[in-house]
């Protein structure tokens, strides 16, 4: 059963969301107004009820977090789940970024097979025998698949690409 | 070209050498990712995406629909053998399955699970046969006022039956998902939309990476953020006996062969409907297989017509998906939109053209589902057990390696690192929704359903003006799509 900090929680959860598509649905109908007549036309048939929705979610949650605060609770919006939650949420949000990175740098073989290696053995904390592993194994079954069996080419590295310039490949 | 024609065709091109192999592959693949505890029909579907651009029409369609239709089979395993449904539709299947794995009979409710899988979407690809001649037909009454009706009656059923009691957000998310399409140069005038002065946004948001983000990253972000093993109970199993049981359930399911029938009507009719999915059909089979035995105490104590309603209607859904979905271009669920994609990516228009020009590849793809559901079937039957022990992988070690396939995914179809970026902020998106209720389902609908709903609304107001509502069929469509909605809404107001 949700506790009462955990709805409370989610409520303001809800709220914020709204506030930022609410926020997102004004820029876009701004940006719609200077559109030719035609071209505005779909947009501006979903965006009108769009925004009355969102106002009607929000005064929902508000009218939800008033009666939370009548009946006791307090007005933080933040539970030591939630912040654990988040906490873990950013960590994989950052190692998807690192990977995008290292996918540059590196090309996504080489990327993947580093990202792979590194995240299970320090992130998840794998012993490096099963990290190696399954990091070699992983960019092998991409690569036969993509390269071998698709013939899809994936994207060889920035460092490649300038070290494949300098020495003439 | 004939029904009988491309029903030969079909068949013919389903088990040439050509797609035999994808077939299989699909189907193990399906299978193995509906054992996963929470990664459905949809993830499976998302994930294959990428693969298919550089595949014909006949290839893509097998590979990505035998994934579909072995999902379900997947699911119930780990329902019957760890109480821990393998996706939302096995759900139904808790009831019973693990009580009679408690009961030493975990074989025999994996048999019949499995043959109930089969048989029910034997029914549904027999039934969508049956109504291809009446749907060519019936599709030739609609023009662009009545698909864009369509289009809105679909996403109202998706929004008010999909979400649980949260109308308003299933209708946010079907809104959004159609804002999103809007993105990119204008479908009538070419004008550029939404796009910042950013020039990757030209052509609009591609749908890989925003499947991708609202399916499958989302799943992992959810998947790494609980933590642990996917399944988290264990329960001994011995091996030998569990594959002597199995096929004491395989013919178990085919005595109680008029349930099925019965419980596959219910899973079709009920997959017409845009929204409703498998699982509501599943639990509607399985509460009329109580209601209709003659001893209905007995379910809940782990019986087996309480496993074969379930998984007979789960999987004849796909039937009445299926129909909806290519004769009118209008998805009935999340993972037939994801099916509309591949279709476009692969240069086929799902929509009544398909039911004229194509109805060899529609065919196809009812020979498919028959024969993905077979092959999960006897792949299930075969190695139950070594499946089931997949569950018991860590989230630690399954994130990272589906991470970079993802991502890797999103990448190939045009080589671009803005679409990494979009199916890395879409994955956050949608795992806002999930946590949040707003439906998934319901936006990605409206994502594929953008291009088609602004053409006809664009084509109705040219040829009818704002007085197209008032064509008969279409005003029919819109008085349905508000009384469900009104009705719904009602019946929230007063629950509440």
């Amino acid at each position: 059963m949700p506790s009462k900090e955990t709805d409370k929680s989610n409520v303001g959860a809800d709220l914020v969301f709204c506030l930022f598509l609410f926020a997102m649905v004004v820029v876009f109908f701004i940006m719609a107004i200077g559109y030719k007549s035609v071209t505005r036309h779909a947009p501006m048939v979903v965006l009108i009820p769009l925004a009355f929705l969102l106002l009607l979610q929000i005064a929902l949650a508000i009218k939800k977090l008033i009666g939370i605060k009548d009946s006791g609770g307090t007005l933080s919006l933040q539970v030591k789940i939630e912040r654990k939650n988040l906490w873990r949420g950013g960590q994989l949000f950052l190692a998807m970024i690192t990977l995008i990175i290292m996918i540059y740098f590196c090309g996504q073989l080489f990327g993947i097979a580093l990202f792979l290696i590194l995240f299970l053995r320090f992130f998840s904390r794998e012993s490096w025998i099963l990290a190696l592993s399954l990091g070699i194994g992983v960019t092998v079954g991409l690569h036969l698949l993509f390269e071998k069996i698709l013939g899809i080419p994936l994207y060889p590295g920035a460092i490649y690409k300038y070290v494949s310039g300098l020495i003439g490949i | 070209m004939n029904v009988l024609d491309g029903l030969l065709q079909g068949f013919t091109a389903a088990v040439s050498w050509e797609v035999i192999p994808y077939l299989i592959g699909g189907a193990t693949l399906g299978l193995i990712i509906g054992v996963i505890p929470g990664l459905g029909g949809h993830f499976a579907m998302a994930m294959l995406i990428p693969f298919v651009f550089r595949m014909d029409a006949t290839t893509g369609v097998t590979f990505i629909l035998a994934a579909h239709a072995a999902v379900a089979q997947g699911g119930g395993l780990t329902a019957i053998l760890f109480a821990t449904p393998g996706t939302g539709q096995n759900a139904a299947t808790l009831l019973d399955g693990p009580a009679m794995t408690e009961k030493g009979e975990a074989g025999r409710a994996v048999g019949a699970a499995m043959t109930a899988c089969f048989l029910g979407a034997l029914f549904g690809a027999v039934v969508l046969t049956v109504l291809l001649p009446i749907l060519r037909r019936v599709v030739l009454l609609f023009g662009p006022p009545e698909f864009f009706m369509l289009a809105v009656l679909a996403l109202t059923f998706i929004a008010v039956l999909g979400t649980k009691g949260a109308i308003n957000k299933g209708l946010i998310g079907g809104a959004l998902g159609l804002l999103f399409s809007f993105v990119g140069a204008g479908n009538v005038t070419g004008e550029r939309r939404f796009t910042f002065g950013l020039l990757e946004l030209w052509d609009g948001l591609s749908m890989v990476p925003v499947l991708l983000g609202i399916f499958a990253v989302s799943e992992m972000l959810d998947l790494w953020i609980q933590g642990g093993a996917l399944a988290r109970k264990e329960k001994g199993h011995d091996a030998r006996s569990v594959q002597k049981q199995i096929f004491n359930g395989v013919f178990t399911t085919l005595r109680r062969w008029w349930l099925v029938i019965r419980c596959s009507s219910i899973g079709t009719t009920l997959g017409l409907i845009p929204g409703l999915g498998s699982a509501p059909a599943a639990f509607l089979a399985y509460a009329h297989a109580k209601q209709t035995s003659k001893t209905p105490e007995k379910f809940g104590t782990g019986t087996i017509e309480g496993v074969i309603a379930p998984e007979s209607a789960n999987d004849a859904v796909e039937g009445g998906a299926l129909a909806s979905t290519l004769a009118f271009g209008i998805p009935g669920s999340s993972s037939m939109a994801i099916l509309i994609t591949a279709l476009i990516i692969m240069g086929v228009e799902p929509g009544p053209e398909m039911m004229t020009f194509h109805l060899d590849l529609v065919f196809l793809m009812i020979w498919t589902v028959i024969l993905g559901n077979f092959v999960g079937t006897i792949l299930g039957i075969l190695v139950a057990n070594p499946l089931a022990r997949i569950t018991f992988m860590r989230g630690s070690i399954l994130v990272p390696i589906l991470l970079t396939v993802i991502l890797t995914g999103s990448f190939v179809v045009h080589s671009s690192w803005f679409d990494m970026i979009v199916a890395l902020l879409f994955g956050m998106l949608g795992y806002v929704m999930k946590k949040l209720d707003y439906s998934r389902p319901a936006f990605i609908i409206g994502f594929v359903l953008g291009l088609m709903v602004e053409r006809n609304l664009f084509l109705s107001l040219q040829l009818y003006g704002t007085r197209f509502i008032f064509e008969p069929l279409a005003l029919t469509l819109m008085v349905i799509a508000i009384l469900v909605l009104v009705y719904n809404v009602h019946k929230l107001v007063r629950t509440s």
